[in-house]
């Protein structure tokens, strides 16, 4: 059996109901985990870090539902620049970036073993869809 | 069909955007004789949070203990009619215990489990780390 430990980030913007651009999704693709080359985990840190100044005046969510499956690698190169920015953000009085996924599966229990003290917090709050994302903070 | 991995000191590189030791391709043949254990029981947290911990203890053990330098450090994955053997097995004296210190959360919830079983024993210079699962639901 072949198995491929490709992972991948898609960047769309996000348009509210007047279809005027408020933000961005971070989709993250594939599987991150120990195995995933160093250039690909560097270009994911890359744009992860930028994610404090664009939040700022953006609207951002993490969208984990195309991800298959993620370790502590995955988790530290994503969740700590969220958790880092959202510290900032919300002492800015500012929408604090989300994480999108399924709460029952191992990739929201590998961040919640990595990070149990922010785990579904203000600091890292989690929506399950979308939809629902673009409710809670468009509304 | 068991399956066994090993790793020695020489097959690795510090890999400074990691701050780990790390072989690409290394991780990848673990997550593969690994992946083989979640095709079996697929779509089942359990089994991909006993997988994903599985890796991870091996990360940690390859970059916070220097025991297992001295020679290999083997994985081995078996698993029959709902009955999962995983093991972690180097040369040394001492085991670095990673919910001692806090890094990780070996296997937080039992709940899925009709037993879980983590075992680690210390005997002639051997480290032998053995969790043994038997799953709840029967496939």
């Amino acid at each position: 059996m072949k198995y491929d430990y490709v992972v991948d980030l898609k960047i769309e913007k996000v348009f509210d109901n007047e279809n005027v651009q408020v933000g961005y999704i971070y989709k993250i693709i594939g599987t991150f985990v120990y195995g995933a080359p160093v250039s690909t985990v560097e270009k994911i840190r890359e744009q992860m870090a930028k994610l404090k100044d664009i939040a700022l005046t953006d609207l951002v969510a993490i969208d984990t539902t195309e991800l298959k499956r993620w370790d502590s690698l995955g988790v530290t190169s994503v969740i700590k620049p969220i958790v880092d920015a959202n510290q900032q953000l919300i002492k800015k009085g500012r929408a604090a970036i989300y994480l999108i996924g399924d709460l029952n599966t191992d990739k929201f229990k590998a961040v919640k073993d990595k990070y149990p003290q922010f785990n579904s917090t203000a600091v890292l709050p989690w929506s399950p869809s979308v939809e629902k994302w673009k409710h809670t903070v468009l509304s | 069909m068991g399956k066994q991995w090993s790793v020695e000191e020489k097959d690795l590189t510090y890999e400074t955007t990691l701050e780990k030791l790390y072989n690409e391709q290394k991780f990848q043949e673990l997550n593969e004789i690994l992946d083989e254990v979640r095709a079996e029981f697929p779509n089942n947290t359990t089994v991909d949070t006993a997988v994903r911990t599985i890796v991870e203890e091996t990360m940690n053990i390859i970059n916070y203990s220097s025991d297992w330098k001295a020679g290999e450090l083997k994985v081995r994955s078996d698993f029959s009619s709902g009955t999962i053997n995983l093991e972690i097995i180097y040369s040394g004296s001492t085991y670095w215990d990673p919910v001692e210190k806090k890094t990780t959360t070996v296997i937080g919830s039992t709940d899925s489990f009709e037993s879980y079983k983590r075992e680690v024993e210390i005997s002639s210079g051997i480290v032998h780390i053995t969790i043994k699962i038997k799953l709840r639901d029967q496939k």
